[in-house]
């Protein structure tokens, strides 16, 4: 798994590519979305469209990132969910706390639209 | 052979060795205080010996008359006597200048001051006319007369006064010289005592004990009898004199072998060798040629040139092997096991490659410098970076020093740009009290041998000024750069060897971690007329994050599986700790929901956000064949029913350990006889054949083939279902099953 982060009208916006497993790779990703929210990012979109599958660490990534952004008044939105990822969000009974959007700039228009 | 004849030449070549001695010490190195004062003192004593040679010879010859031109010459011997302040000089400089020399500088000239006084004396002013001769009131014209008369009377009455005390100047500067003497042997005595570096302590010690000896000898020879008035007969005069020379030239001469004294590079020392063994072997000829000859003429009555041909035949034969021999035997006995400096990283290097202790290199090859290199202090200082390299951390043996430095520290560059020997002064940066600067300079640094292991800084060797307070001779440097290699391959030894017992030791500590969990899994899968268990768990390390573990309230049975996020430690600890919360948690009857919402609190109060539990609990009361459920996150269980429908158990909450404000729901399902419940961790449907993974396709299409197994048996028939898919890959996750059949 591979990642990037952009910025785009104040939302960052983190792309990882290839399924999100336990390892290294995936603890820089959370490392780097913690240190995103330390310097000051509150509003950000995880784009899935590139993530085929996650297991439970991809989760976890999720979950420090919603928690992480929420305890500073942040919020996260979620892009381009795959079906695998959706079942796994929907196992986990996650469902209801991320917002999830058809496409990035759905999803960073989304910050500005009370939705 | 008289006496006064080999006095003679032993004086002679005494004073020759002195002479040579302080010329190979000065040459050693001309700009040092030290060598210099050495050198001069050693002048001194080749010139007492000479004086004593040329002395014996007057003597012999006939003497000289009183009042002689050549008794002022004569005079002139005093010069040598100059000896005794420059012996004090001596001990007030070496090893090190001390503080009194340093602060009085005019003190190096006072101490002598007497002495010259005391030639200038003898030669000028030891009779009245001498002095009234250079300065005569009469000569002059009259004015000059009537002004300067009275000065001239001052001049008389003191030239009156010097003339008479010159009857007692042998014995008053006897005790000069005498005090002279015992002040530099105490001097050097007291000093060696507190000398940190145990080579310079016994440099300090033979040349303090040849000295003392010495002095001793030459005190009983001259000193004692000027002082009391008798006099010894020659031959005692000459043994103790003799003896005195022999004694302070050898101590000294051993000094410079055996302890390489003064610094004395090993091309001098193998030299001074040379030079003593050849002068042996030459008087051992001349004598046995001398004695052989007066034989052979005795017993044969005639002389004979052929003989003197035949020796000097027999000693061209034998002097070159013999020589060869000797040679070797005094290289063996004093050179070769020091301080060359080739024999010197040998020994190191066959040293090193059996120490794998970063702590025990650091401390012999300090020792090694300080010891063989002479440098006051060598501190060798290993470099730790952080991930980045921006910070740099060194430690000194066990201390780590609290002060890092930055990856960019100026003179951190520069020491690894040079990867060599680098005097400091020379690259010292603009702000020497901070950084790496300040860090050397706490260590009395005046040279910094950079340590690199393929381009990755291991540390800096740290070297202090010389005990001799030489400047490092090329010699030393290119060993420096030497030992500096060897130094990064031993530590990278150390730290492969220290990494690898590491390792050795997690592994043994996870063996004894993944007996403990084992343990904690039931020992016993429980089962009655009414229910039976199959259970399979395949950690994907040594401890895994799953586990199951039955719970019991009356007479119903509570099992768990649960799945902490990550894999390892970190999730087997978090594991244990619920495991634990569970059963203590388990002992209050309450609704499983709000059961499963305390568990959430605790991991919520007790663990970090990020931490999280997928778990499935289920109450089976098995009088009412009722299964009371709630699904923390967790992987839906597969219910088959006898009849081969399948049922998929997902009401509860989210992951439990995330989110403080979590809820828990339950539902309640008949379990009939011949039902079965299949409960797993998500590694089971993850588990991949490298090209996709096992799903819960398989799963459940495998589910609804076996209702009619007992749980062994959909147990055995997943798993090889399972093991078959997959094939030799190891699993990347936790796998946990547990099956359960209601009968």
């Amino acid at each position: 798994m591979k990642f990037k982060t952009d910025e785009k009208d104040g939302v960052v916006i983190v792309t990882p590519k290839g399924k999100i497993l336990d390892g290294s790779d995936t603890n820089k990703m959370r490392d780097k979305i913690e240190e995103l929210v330390r310097i000051g990012a509150r509003r950000m979109v995880i784009d899935l469209g590139g993530v085929p599958h996650m297991d439970s660490s991809g989760i976890r990534i999720l979950v420090a990132a919603l928690n992480g952004l929420r305890k500073e008044g942040g919020e996260l939105r979620l892009a381009r969910i795959t079906t695998k990822v959706e079942d796994l969000i929907a196992i986990t009974q996650l469902t209801g706390q991320f917002k999830t959007h058809p496409s990035v700039e759905e999803a960073v228009r989304g910050f500005s639209s009370p939705n | 052979m008289s006496w006064s004849a080999l006095g003679t030449g032993i004086y002679l070549a005494c004073s020759f060795f002195l002479f040579l001695l302080g010329m190979v010490i000065l040459r050693e190195n001309f700009r040092s205080r030290v060598n210099r004062t050495t050198a001069l003192m050693l002048f001194f004593g080749g010139l007492g010996a000479l004086f004593a040679a040329v002395g014996t010879t007057l003597a012999r010859t006939g003497g000289l008359a009183p009042g002689s031109e050549t008794e002022s010459w004569y005079n002139l011997f005093y010069l040598w006597e100059l000896f005794f302040p420059a012996l004090l000089l001596f001990a007030l400089v070496f090893p090190k200048e001390t503080d009194a020399v340093r602060r009085f500088r005019l003190l190096r000239y006072a101490i002598f001051l007497p002495h010259l006084f005391h030639v200038f004396w003898v030669s000028f002013l030891s009779s009245p006319e001498k002095l009234s001769g250079w300065f005569s009131v009469e000569e002059m014209g009259p004015l000059a007369r009537v002004l300067l008369s009275p000065f001239s009377y001052v001049l008389r009455v003191a030239a009156l006064f010097f003339a008479v005390a010159y009857k007692f100047h042998v014995r008053f500067f006897s005790l000069v010289n005498f005090s002279y003497a015992a002040m530099a042997i105490a001097l050097l005595f007291f000093r060696q005592a507190s000398l940190p570096n145990p080579r310079i302590k016994s440099q300090v010690r033979l040349i303090l004990s040849g000295l003392g000896l010495a002095m001793t000898l030459y005190t009983i020879a001259f000193i004692l009898p000027a002082l009391f008035g008798f006099s010894l007969s020659d031959p005692w005069l000459y043994a103790l004199t003799i003896g005195a020379l022999v004694i302070g030239c050898g101590a000294v001469g051993w000094a410079i072998l055996r302890y390489q004294f003064m610094d004395v590079r090993v091309i001098f020392r193998q030299n001074l060798v040379y030079f003593l063994s050849t002068g042996l072997l030459v008087a051992v000829y001349i004598l046995a040629a001398a004695q052989l000859g007066r034989y052979i003429r005795n017993t044969l009555g005639a002389k004979t040139p052929a003989l003197e041909i035949g020796f000097i035949l027999l000693a061209l034969v034998f002097f070159q092997p013999v020589m060869e021999k000797l040679d070797d035997l005094i290289k063996r006995l004093f050179i070769r096991q020091r301080s060359d400096f080739r024999n010197l990283l040998e020994r190191f290097s066959r040293e090193l490659v059996s120490i794998f202790d970063l702590n025990q290199i650091s401390a012999r090859v300090t020792e090694l410098l300080e010891k063989e290199l002479f440098i006051e202090r060598a501190v060798l200082l290993l470099a730790e970076s952080d991930a980045g390299g921006t910070l740099v951390t060194f430690s000194s043996g066990n201390e780590v020093l609290a002060q890092s430095v930055s990856g960019e520290d100026p003179l951190l560059k520069i020491l690894l740009s040079r990867k060599q020997p680098t005097y400091l002064e020379a690259v010292w940066p603009e702000r020497p009290d901070e950084g790496l600067a300040r860090l050397l300079a706490g260590v009395g640094a005046k040279v910094a041998v950079p340590i690199l292991d393929e381009g990755r800084f291991v540390g800096i060797l740290a070297l202090g000024e010389k005990f001799s307070g030489f400047r490092y001779s090329p010699e030393d440097i290119t060993l420096l750069g030497v030992l500096a290699n060897q130094l990064s391959i031993a530590t990278a030894n150390a730290r492969l060897y220290a990494e690898t017992l590491e390792k050795q030791r997690l592994e043994e500590e996870l063996a004894m971690a993944r007996q403990i969990q084992q343990n904690l899994l039931p020992a016993r899968l429980p089962s009655s007329a009414e229910y039976e268990f199959a259970s399979y768990v395949r950690p994907s390390r040594q401890v895994g994050g799953d586990f199951y573990d039955f719970l019991w309230r009356e007479n119903q049975l509570g099992f768990v599986l649960a799945d902490a996020s990550g894999k390892g430690m970190p999730a087997a600890l978090l594991v244990s700790f619920l495991q634990a919360t569970m059963k203590a948690e388990h002992r209050y009857a309450r609704p499983i929901g709000e059961f499963i919402s305390s568990i959430n609190e605790l991991l919520v109060a007790h663990t970090s956000p990020e931490k999280f539990v997928t778990l499935f609990y289920a109450l089976f009361d098995p009088r009412e064949k009722k299964l009371f459920y709630s699904n923390a996150g967790h992987n839906y269980p597969i219910l088959v029913r006898q009849d081969g429908h399948l049922e998929f158990l997902k009401k509860g909450g989210t992951v439990v350990g995330c989110f403080e404000w979590a809820r828990y729901e339950s539902d309640c399902m008949p379990l009939l006889p011949g039902d079965t419940l299949i409960v797993y961790s998500d590694g089971l449907t993850d588990a991949s054949n490298h090209d996709e993974m096992f799903g819960e396709e398989r799963l459940i299409k495998l589910a609804a083939e076996c209702c009619h197994l007992d749980a062994e048996g959909v147990k055995n028939r997943i798993v090889e279902a399972v093991e078959a898919f997959t094939g030799p890959v190891p699993p990347f996750d936790d796998m946990t099953l547990l099956v359960m059949k209601a009968r």
